[in-house]
């Protein structure tokens, strides 16, 4: 038997190149992966964030408290006195000055930069891509929006959030001025209802009630766990591929002449199975925690527990890989056999949210995904990685053992029979 | 060339299972995940308090007012597992004028949730201040009087008309999907080339009048048709099935995706330039693919990869091209001409992998 496993451990020896790509690529993933979403999901200070805005202001607001005199006194017929004092009021309002202020505060300075332009230019550099959107204050916009808010009437004029493309970017500028004017609009509300009386609001303190271990677990340690699983899963197809290789190249005939008993072959499969998923996961992650300091600060506990997992999936794994070589050995077409294996991976990769985000799952796929191997296995992880309770994995252990077993006996039940091999 | 076609053909005829797998799996995988981005995110609510279930139902409420997050009331010891547990994101612990956010870790959901829930009780709390002092009860509905006809509006726009440019995601990820998958067929496909090496067929074809041109047309023609094939179904079925939006401009989302896949035919082919059997294909291609459309950021909203040598590195690969190319047809109604350069650059990265591709599966059979 021990000639079984050299002669499958060999056969990824020679070829080198494959070995290595899939030794490289998931750390190279997990990497890339990390700079790509870096600053979008961590509340870094660092945000990645570069919101660029052009305000047209066309609004004339040292004529606004003449053109609101003239409003109130026109067209709500308001007596000259009671014009003047609402036009009094208003002078310590500037809407317009209070955007302003908001946009620069430095809150928002960190990431939003705030361009004054007239409005061919802003639309040009918008085109160009240069800026993200534009904000047109029109004219009249001080004078007609205080003249609704006295009187209570819908404004004339509105303020206008230009943009070319729906990206990112503009819509978080369109949420932070929408909120902005949203406050404003609140503001008034209140000042309106309050009048002159201004009560004392207790705010709500808020804050958070952080629960677990303390340890958080972290969108690099995510990436590293799930790729080492996904390209593990990518390792078992490969496996089965090669019982391909052996039937092309007649070494399975050979075989067949040994007169070897036929589990060796089978078991030969699985060992070399376990031996690759070890290597290349525990390769994945030392290198990505070396690289990217993905486990800072853990316990000798905490490794050993990590590579108990790994163990349990690498066998996991070599029940699947044991299944995918029965079926190589009964199908007539090698090859539609290897499109489908590389299609169960896909399945499994994607429903254990190893391929995609898994936000983008519905809630029921996302339930099911937790029991496909490498879904399991990261649940599993996740729990380990946030609070080292032996308890908390125990059930996911047992699961994970009971779909070694399964796969092993679906594995040994297809398996041929002495000369049945096709 | 047309041998080559059919002899492939009639493998496929043979044994259809596969390619009939995979278009299912690319409608399967559409509508899953399409379907999946709108459901709202549920945050659990709970109370400690002695009034707890009054509690609960009156911030339940006035928490639940848009459909962007759904506040949900459970049992505090569940609502501590969950979030412990990893299956919710966060929980809120709410008291009578204040709240805490239970969370595990900073999660990009979280500051969502936490905004939003901030908005409310700060509301809440200056309308009991105005109750108190005014003793007034009707405060809530007065201001929503108000707020309907609120004195500062803002309105979104197109930058070169009223019309406003609307965004789909659910679009942009049946076409990332559809995409990946038929990557992985024209993949298939094409790794016919080195199946036929290793079984000796390429050395009979060598021998025979045909040319190595036609040769090479014939296994790229196949791939291009069934692949292709895949893409119109799919389309087809979303748009008049499912009722998608996918465009009017149907051609020309065709016609970019026919480049899309051409483009990917000559990548698939640089990879087997690269190695001997096709089990190696097997191994590499798998694992290069899924890369593809993460840095082409095409499950994500255009503009949330911002890292420069990310998106050198996406212009490189035909997706990114394809993805902006169809969004901008679908979306922003784009001419053939504002789509003109995308092709282009599809073409030109098509071209020159398949040069190189073929030049090293050339050099590896001497």
């Amino acid at each position: 038997m021990r000639s079984f496993i050299k002669k499958d451990l060999l056969i990824f020896w020679r070829d080198r190149k494959e070995l290595a790509t899939v030794l490289i690529l998931p750390i190279l993933l997990v990497l890339v992966l990390n700079f790509a979403f870096a600053g979008l999901f961590s509340n870094n200070e660092q945000s990645s964030l570069d919101l660029q805005l052009a305000v047209v202001n066309q609004d004339d607001v040292a004529e606004a408290m003449a053109r609101l005199n003239e409003k109130l006194v026109n067209e709500a017929s308001l007596g000259d006195q009671e014009a003047k004092a609402l036009v009094e009021q208003a002078n310590d309002i500037h809407p317009v000055q209070l955007l302003f202020d908001f946009l620069e505060s430095e809150d928002l300075n960190d990431w939003v930069t705030v361009h004054k332009l007239e409005e061919s230019v802003a639309v040009d550099k918008v085109k160009e891509g240069d800026l993200d959107a534009i904000l047109i204050i029109p004219d009249g916009f001080t004078a007609e929006s205080l003249y609704a808010a006295f009187v209570g009437e819908s404004p004339a004029t509105t303020l206008e959030y230009k943009l070319e493309k729906e990206t990112s970017n503009s819509s978080a500028l369109y949420s932070i001025i929408h909120g902005f004017i949203d406050h404003l609009n609140y503001q008034f509300a209140i000042q309106e209802i309050a009048g002159a009386s201004e009560p004392a609001v207790k705010l709500p303190e808020g804050g958070f009630e952080k629960i677990g271990a303390g340890e958080t677990f972290t969108m690099t340690q995510y990436f590293t766990v799930a790729m080492g699983a996904l390209f593990a899963l990518f390792l078992v197809a490969t496996v089965a591929t090669k019982t391909g290789v052996e039937i092309r190249e007649q070494v399975f005939n050979r075989i067949l002449l040994t007169n070897s008993h036929p589990m060796h072959f089978l078991i030969g499969k699985m060992v070399s199975t376990i031996c690759l998923v070890l290597l290349q996961i525990i390769f994945v992650m030392i290198v990505s925690h070396f690289i990217l300091d993905v486990f800072p600060d853990r316990s000798i506990t905490f490794w050993i527990g990590l590579i108990a997992m790994v163990i349990l999936l690498s066998l996991v794994l070599s029940g699947l890989a044991a299944v995918f070589t029965a079926i190589s050995l009964r199908v007539n077409d090698i090859d539609a056999a290897n499109g489908i294996f590389m299609l169960v991976i896909l399945l499994f990769g994607i429903i254990g949210g190893n391929f995609v985000p898994i936000y983008i799952l519905p809630n029921w796929l996302q339930q099911i995904g937790e029991w496909t191997p490498n879904g399991l296995f990261l649940v599993m992880l996740t729990d380990w990685i946030q609070f080292e309770e032996l308890s908390s994995i125990v059930k996911p252990s047992i699961l994970l053992t009971g779909i070694f077993l399964l796969f092993t006996m679906i594995g040994l039940a297809l398996f041929p029979q002495r000369g049945k091999a096709k | 060339m047309n041998s080559v076609l059919w002899v492939q053909f009639c493998k496929d005829k043979r044994n259809p299972l596969v390619i009939l797998l995979f278009i299912a799996g690319s409608i399967l995988a559409t509508f899953l995940f399409a379907g999946g981005v709108y459901s709202p995110t549920t945050v659990a609510i709970f109370s400690e308090e002695e009034n707890a279930s009054e509690i609960e139902t009156k911030w339940e409420s006035l928490l639940n007012v848009d459909d962007s997050i759904q506040f949900e009331i459970v049992e505090p010891e569940e609502a501590r597992t969950n979030v412990k547990d990893g299956n919710i994101d966060v929980a809120v612990m709410l008291m009578e004028t204040d709240y805490r956010l239970v969370v595990t870790s900073e999660l990009p959901s979280v500051s969502y949730v936490q905004q939003h829930v901030e908005k409310v009780f700060q509301r809440e709390a200056q309308i009991s201040a105005i109750v108190e002092t005014q003793g007034e009860e009707d405060v809530r509905s007065e201001i929503e009087n108000y707020l309907a006809d609120a004195p500062f509006q803002l309105e979104t726009q197109g930058t070169g008309s009223e019309q406003v440019p609307k965004y789909n995601l659910s679009t942009q990820l049946l076409f990332a999907f559809t995409f990946l998958i038929s990557m992985f067929i024209l993949g298939l496909k094409v790794n016919n080339v080195t199946n036929d090496k290793v079984s000796g067929i390429w050395d009979r074809m060598i021998l025979s009048p045909m040319t190595k041109t036609n040769m090479y047309c014939g296994y790229v023609l196949d791939s291009f048709l069934i692949t292709l094939f895949q893409i119109v179904v799919v389309l087809l079925m979303f748009k008049y099935v499912m009722n998608y939006e996918v465009g009017d401009n149907l051609w020309l989302v065709i016609m970019i995706a026919a480049f899309f896949t051409f483009s990917m035919i000559s990548v698939a082919m640089l990879i087997t330039g690269f190695i001997r059997t096709p089990e190696q294909f097997y191994a590499i291609y798998p694992s290069v693919i899924p890369l593809i459309p993460l840095i082409s950021g095409a499950y994500m909203m255009p503009g949330t990869i911002t890292n420069p040598i990310l998106l050198f590195i996406a212009d490189l690969f035909p997706m990114a091209h394809a993805m902006e190319a169809i969004m901008s047809v679908i979306f922003y109604n784009a001419g053939l001409q504002d789509v003109m350069m995308s092709l282009l650059f599809m073409l030109l990265i098509g071209v020159v992998a398949m040069g190189i591709g073929i030049n090293l599966i050339e050099r590896r059979s001497k």
